[in-house]
């Protein structure tokens, strides 16, 4: 009998097993997340009060010596990216934050203190600033885990901040750390990306299905080794190098309808995947600077301020849809410009039917900013710094200030010109059954503008693009 | 209605602009892009006599007086549009459309097809085929012959909706106006007043309308429209070239038949019968359903609406008094589904939606089961040819020219003589339906009357995707189904003495179904008529389960009552000299317990889907695979065993001796009914060559041969009825064969009771049962 048993038995397990182990593996996007370790708790290497922030970093090097060299090296310090040959000088540069205007708050040269509370390091005050201190990394702002953390000027931190108690509190970033900054770009909550706000903090279901749903790290799509954040930004990034992609994760063509696959060719997930963008928190989508200075208007932040000028702001925007290979054209300082016409400050690249191109959702930020009218090049004026705009009111002075700081001349010929930046979106990802559906894009009613993107009408009916 | 029309034209003014230039509004979705149609030639607008319409113009203009007497000579032969200079007016009455289409298409030959030009309805050309209709001539411009050019189009879903009901392709969030209460017919809400239905891609969670468990539905209205479909792609013209292979049949090898018309001989003549395709057009059900038992059957017998159309959240009619106006200028209405309907605004209705009840339907492939709204509707008609009465008629008595009801209308219905018609005075009585009437001949109705009917809407929209369908098997496979559930017709009471009565269209939809007036309201009871229709689990003959559960009760009674004797009267047995003996064989015992196990498997899946409980859902499905392997099972185990018997001889143990029959067999049975008792000794001993008493051997004669035969064949043709009902049509369906098996699985219940109760009865209780596992029983030594 009990042989019998064991040849049932055996049998079991090779039938079972030999099924467990041939079954074809599901490419599940659960195994692309990368796993950390346990969390260490920091409070006993932290036994005195932290005078400064320069202090904070000093001890954390004594266990991390190299934490500083390779924050040093990435993006979220030297605010220096991209290497691009300049196609004005032929010069090979470095362009980021440092060097690039937007359309927003325009440039950081002379005004240094304010924009750099978003700085990932300390005491960045003017042009003479050491990027080569180690001290001047601040790791508290990505590692803080109490939520008290707040930097003021140049990057210090706040005065009422406990850096006793933020050290105590380090593990790895959460995404509150990355929010601190990223969602109040351009001088508020929710005004600069469109798609990075508050709500982000603690969203729900529908306002992300990453961040919301599966209750993803900022770090679980962008981490990297060695500080080296991945992704870029095409406000300061003008290539797809280091980016992240939502293939890194999710097959290319993961769709149950074989029809849908036939779209990803051509389209990006973001455009079906991102119905809307700043749903909760309204997000800023004009800025006009020449309306600044009028002191009869009341100061109203979602409508007008002295020091900036009118705005218009707009909550559960669609977006604009254009192509995007992934690089811009971006424009650099020195460049001149076509002042009767918009001026496009990092045009997407890509047309229907150019390798690499697909249809991209974006958030379009039109402002009307100041330029040289003689020599016809934007100039970025000094706002927030000494002798700025935003104390003075004076826009010439502000101008031959912020000129001289870049290496350009200001002729007194002051005038106000259309700009236009493209924000791709990649977040408010919604989850897969809020979707765009068909006729979201393939109807009369829809939100596709062919005619612009090239097909003589819906492709649908007329066909796309062909291989 | 108006209000729409302004909108259309505005909307498409915009678009106009839009579309000149060339980058995408930013933050704005793009307005309506109708098809500009570069195709269509510019043509004449002509009046009555044929002549032709030229603009009013104004000052400045390129036209002179004299070209404008003499339109004819020396066409342009390259026509540049001249944008009309402002004021320009364009005589819109003036224009006779069949005159000015009959320039290149035969109008003759489209009035007398189309199904818009027949009895009450005269829609002209531009309405469906012009985006934004008749009044949108004025927006475009002539050229310098004196032709304008329009962006002529095939009609879209937009420009159905304008009379049939509610479309929506546009990004904004979909709702539905305060002139709903207008309730026109044909309106821009028609439809979805008659059904409920609404025609649009956009989802349910992004309407501004307030549905019950909105955020759950994240789905589209109609799934074809979020596909992309628009009306003309099912209801189509039918000689349309692309859909000429819809129609034709011809022999069955031919797959498709390549000849149809040309684009220009259909563009002369198209034929404006327009056709509606059935689902089977482009979808092959039998294809998915996976989860379905018997898809074959199920769509065979219902259509496929039945179940994919289930629900329907917009404001439908359940009651609508047309014979009297109320303050908002329409109708008296009631709507289904709907809750808190007080304020005025209907998006803030809560909707939770409402079933459509099942009604027979004529389709191209017999009669199917189909969604119906029922709608209790009294109206005036004029009773010479049974048209209805204008609305606007009607609205004419009702309503003066300030929009308040004129004052001998207060007079008349104003019971209470407070001088405002309230909600209870809105129902005319036989002395005010006199007045009404001869206020309406008067306007020119032909002896007007009251109509009262109840119309049975086909519900044909708002088709929902696999996952939403919440199709549960027990909506209809139960005693209360969809096919008798009663349904509210409101609590509109109607005219005074006018009884409602089933319309004569929708007769058939309504068979078996009784309108019942309860107190203050009306219902439609009854059930549809069940002849030629056998619902597992709906239709059954009580009469089987009452006599089963009898049959099956007696014998729980009987077995306790023995059982209980045998326990009181516990007498020692004769103690006999016994013996083992191998009596069941290892195979014997295989086939027995299969047997056994297979036949409780059916017995318990078989009373789940006979009774289902409420929420089986999916269990349904998995109890009816369940039931139909155990079937297979036994079946198999039987036929083996079958032959086992025989090839073996053991089939001579079930073959009773007839030699002293009835002497062994009225033994057997005293000794069951005294001797036991007693304590008497088997009369008739067991061996190997003798394992059954005659009892039992005519037990299973007839159990073997009658019941299990009967049994597995009822049960093989109700499964041959759902996946090859074509089979059982000659045979009259499934009305016999449902009860049979029913009778035989009560039958089969009891058999286990007594066989089990039986076993008890060797020389301990439990010996016979270890006998059957092991093989082996003890004996008496005496062999008769």
């Amino acid at each position: 009998m009990p042989k019998k048993v064991l040849v049932i038995v055996v049998a079991a397990v090779v039938v079972i097993g030999g099924f467990l182990l041939l079954k074809p593996k599901s490419a599940s996007p659960w195994d692309k997340i990368p796993s950390y370790r346990p969390h260490l708790d920091h409070a006993s290497f932290f036994p005195d009060p932290i005078a400064s922030g320069q202090e904070a970093t000093k001890q954390c090097l004594t266990c991390h010596p190299d934490s500083s060299k390779e924050v040093m090296a990435t993006a979220h310090f030297q605010w220096l990216g991209d290497t691009m040959q300049n196609p004005r000088t032929g010069q090979e540069i470095k362009v980021g934050k440092k060097n690039l205007i937007n359309n927003f708050c325009i440039g950081i040269d002379g005004n240094w203190p304010s924009c750099t509370r978003c700085h990932a390091g300390y005491g960045w005050s003017d042009d003479k600033y050491d990027f080569d201190e180690q001290t001047n990394v601040d790791c508290l702002v990505c590692h803080d885990r109490t939520g008290t953390y707040k930097k003021g000027p140049s990057g210090m931190p706040a005065k009422d901040v406990d850096l006793q108690a933020v050290a105590k509190s380090v593990g790895f970033p959460r995404r509150d750390n990355c929010g601190g900054c990223h969602h109040y770009g351009g001088g508020g909550l929710g005004v600069k990306h469109g798609d990075l706000d508050a709500t982000l903090d603690n969203p729900n279901d529908y306002d992300d299905v990453h961040m919301g749903r599966h209750n993803m790290l900022c770090i679980d799509c962008h981490g990297g080794k060695k500080h080296q954040i991945m992704g870029k930004g095409y406000s300061v990034s003008v290539n797809p190098q280091n980016g992240i992609a939502c293939t890194d994760c999710h097959e290319e063509k993961p769709h149950a309808d074989s029809r849908i696959n036939d779209h990803t060719d051509a389209v990006a997930c973001q455009t079906c995947h991102i119905p809307t963008f700043a749903n909760r928190v309204p997000t800023k989508m004009v800025w006009d600077w020449s309306k600044a200075g009028d002191d009869s208007r009341k100061d109203d932040v979602h409508n007008y301020l002295k020091i900036k000028g009118e705005f218009v702001y707009d909550s559960a925007v669609i977006p604009a849809y254009e192509w995007f290979d992934m690089t811009v054209d971006r424009y650099l300082l020195g460049d001149t410009i076509d002042d009767t016409k918009m001026v496009d400050l990092n045009r997407p690249r890509g047309q229907r039917g150019s390798p690499g191109a697909k249809i991209w959702p974006f958030k379009l930020h039109l402002a009307k900013q100041p330029y040289d009218k003689e020599s016809k090049m934007l100039i970025p004026p000094v706002t927030a710094g000494k002798g700025g705009y935003w104390h003075e009111f004076d826009w010439d002075k502000a101008m031959g200030m912020g000129a001289k700081l870049v290496g350009l001349e200001y002729s007194g010929q002051l005038g106000f010109v259309e700009t236009r930046m493209h924000w791709p979106l990649s977040h408010m990802v919604v989850p897969a059954e809020q979707a765009l559906q068909c006729n979201d894009c393939h109807s009369q009613g829809g939100r596709m503008d062919w005619k612009a993107l090239g097909y003589g009408a819906d492709p649908m009916d007329v066909g796309g693009r062909g291989k | 209605m108006k209000t729409s029309w302004k909108l259309a034209v505005l909307v498409l003014a915009t678009q106009l602009v839009a579309l000149s230039n060339a980058q995408a509004q930013q933050g704005e979705p793009p307005q309506r892009q109708a098809p500009v149609n570069e195709m269509h030639p510019a043509f004449y607008l002509r009046d009555s006599t044929g002549a032709v319409i030229l603009p009013t113009v104004g000052e400045a203009d390129d036209l002179s007086a004299q070209e404008l007497q003499d339109p004819a000579p020396a066409p342009d032969p390259d026509p540049v549009p001249v944008p009309a200079p402002a004021p320009v007016s364009i005589p819109i009455v003036q224009i006779d459309q069949n005159k000015t289409c009959a320039d290149c298409h035969d109008t003759a030959f489209i009035n007398s097809t189309s199904s818009h030009h027949a009895k009450h309805v005269q829609v002209d050309c531009l309405t469906c085929h012009l985006p934004g209709g008749v009044e949108a001539v004025q927006n475009h411009a002539f050229d310098s012959n004196g032709k304008i050019l329009l962006p002529m189009s095939a009609p879209s879903s937009f420009s159905c909706g304008s009379c049939h009901g509610i479309t929506h392709d546009l990004q904004t969030p979909l709702e539905i106006l305060p002139d709903l209460m207008l309730g026109e017919m044909p309106g821009i809400y028609a439809q979805t007043l008659r059904t409920g239905e609404i025609y649009a891609g956009q989802f349910m969670s992004s309407s501004l309308l307030n549905l019950e468990g909105k955020f759950t539905h994240d789905r589209p209205w109609d799934v074809h429209a979020a596909r992309g479909l628009q009306c003309s792609d099912c209801h189509y013209s039918a000689n349309h070239p692309q859909k000429a292979t819809w129609i034709k049949k011809g022999p069955v090898h031919l797959k498709e038949d390549p000849r149809s018309l040309s684009i220009s001989a259909y563009l002369k003549r198209p034929d404006h019968e327009l056709k509606a395709a059935t689902c089977e057009k482009c979808h092959d059900p039998l294809k998915v359903h996976k989860s379905l038992p018997y898809v074959e059957r199920h769509t065979q017998a219902l259509a496929c609406q039945a179940c994919h159309s289930p629900k329907l959240y917009a404001p439908a009619l359940k009651a609508v008094d047309r014979t009297v106006i109320t303050q908002d200028g329409g109708p008296v209405m009631q709507f289904r589904g709907i809750e808190h309907a007080e304020y005025k605004a209907p998006n803030t209705w809560y909707s939770v939606g409402y079933q459509p009840i099942l009604g027979r339907k004529h389709t191209d492939d017999g009669v199917r089961f189909a969604p119906y709204n029922p709608v209790a509707t009294w109206e005036w008609v004029s009773s010479e040819d049974g048209t209805p009465v204008d609305a606007q008629l009607v609205r004419q008595v009702f309503i003066g020219e300030d929009g308040k009801y004129r004052p001998d209308i207060i007079k008349l219905l104003d019971k209470d003589a407070d001088g405002l018609i309230s909600e209870g005075e809105l129902a005319l009585s036989e002395e005010a339906q006199l007045v009404i009437q001869e206020k309406l001949s008067v306007l020119g109705v032909k002896s007007p009357q009251i109509r009262g009917v109840v119309e049975a809407h086909p519900v044909s929209h708002g088709i929902v995707k696999g996952d939403f369908t919440a199709a549960s098997c027990e909506s209809c496979h139960s005693q209360d189904s969809r096919f008798n559930s009663p349904i509210s017709l409101g609590t509109i009471t109607g005219p005074q003495g006018v009884e409602l009565s089933v319309a004569p269209d929708s007769e058939l939809a309504l068979s078996g179904r009784v309108i019942e007036v309860n107190d203050q309201e009306v219902v439609l009871a009854g059930s549809v008529d069940s002849t030629g229709t056998y619902v597992l689990g709906h239709h059954r003959y009580e009469w089987t389960d009452q006599l089963g559960f009898l049959i099956f009760l007696a014998s729980i009674l009987g077995v306790a009552v023995h059982g209980g004797l045998r326990i009181i009267k516990r007498q020692p047995h004769a103690e006999k000299p016994m013996r083992r003996v191998y009596l069941y064989g290892i195979y014997e015992r295989i086939w027995h317990w299969t047997m056994a196990a297979s036949i409780i498997a059916l017995l318990i899946t078989g009373i789940q889907i006979h009774f289902p409980g409420s929420g089986s859902g999916q269990r349904f499905n998995i109890l009816v695979l369940v039931h139909n392997v155990a079937a297979v099972i036994m079946i198999l185990n039987a036929a083996l065993s079958l032959f086992f018997h025989i090839t073996t001889g053991e089939i001579r143990q079930f073959v009773p001796r007839p030699k002293g029959f009835v002497r062994r067999i009225t033994a057997q049975a005293m000794y069951y009914l005294r001797g036991i008792f007693t304590g008497a000794a088997h009369p008739l001993a067991k061996s190997a060559k003798h394992k059954l008493n005659p009892l039992q051997q005519v037990t299973y004669v007839g159990l073997l041969n009658v019941l299990f035969p009967l049994q597995v064949l009822t049960g093989a043709l109700l499964w041959i009825g759902g996946v090859a009902p074509q089979v059982l049509e000659p045979i009259g369906g499934l009305s016999i064969i449902g009860p049979v098996h029913n009778v035989g699985s009560w039958l089969f219940l009891t058999f286990i009771v007594v066989h089990v109760y039986l076993t008890t009865t060797g020389h301990t209780p439990g010996a016979l049962i270890k006998a059957m596992v092991s093989g082996w029983e003890m004996l008496e030594e005496e062999a008769e």
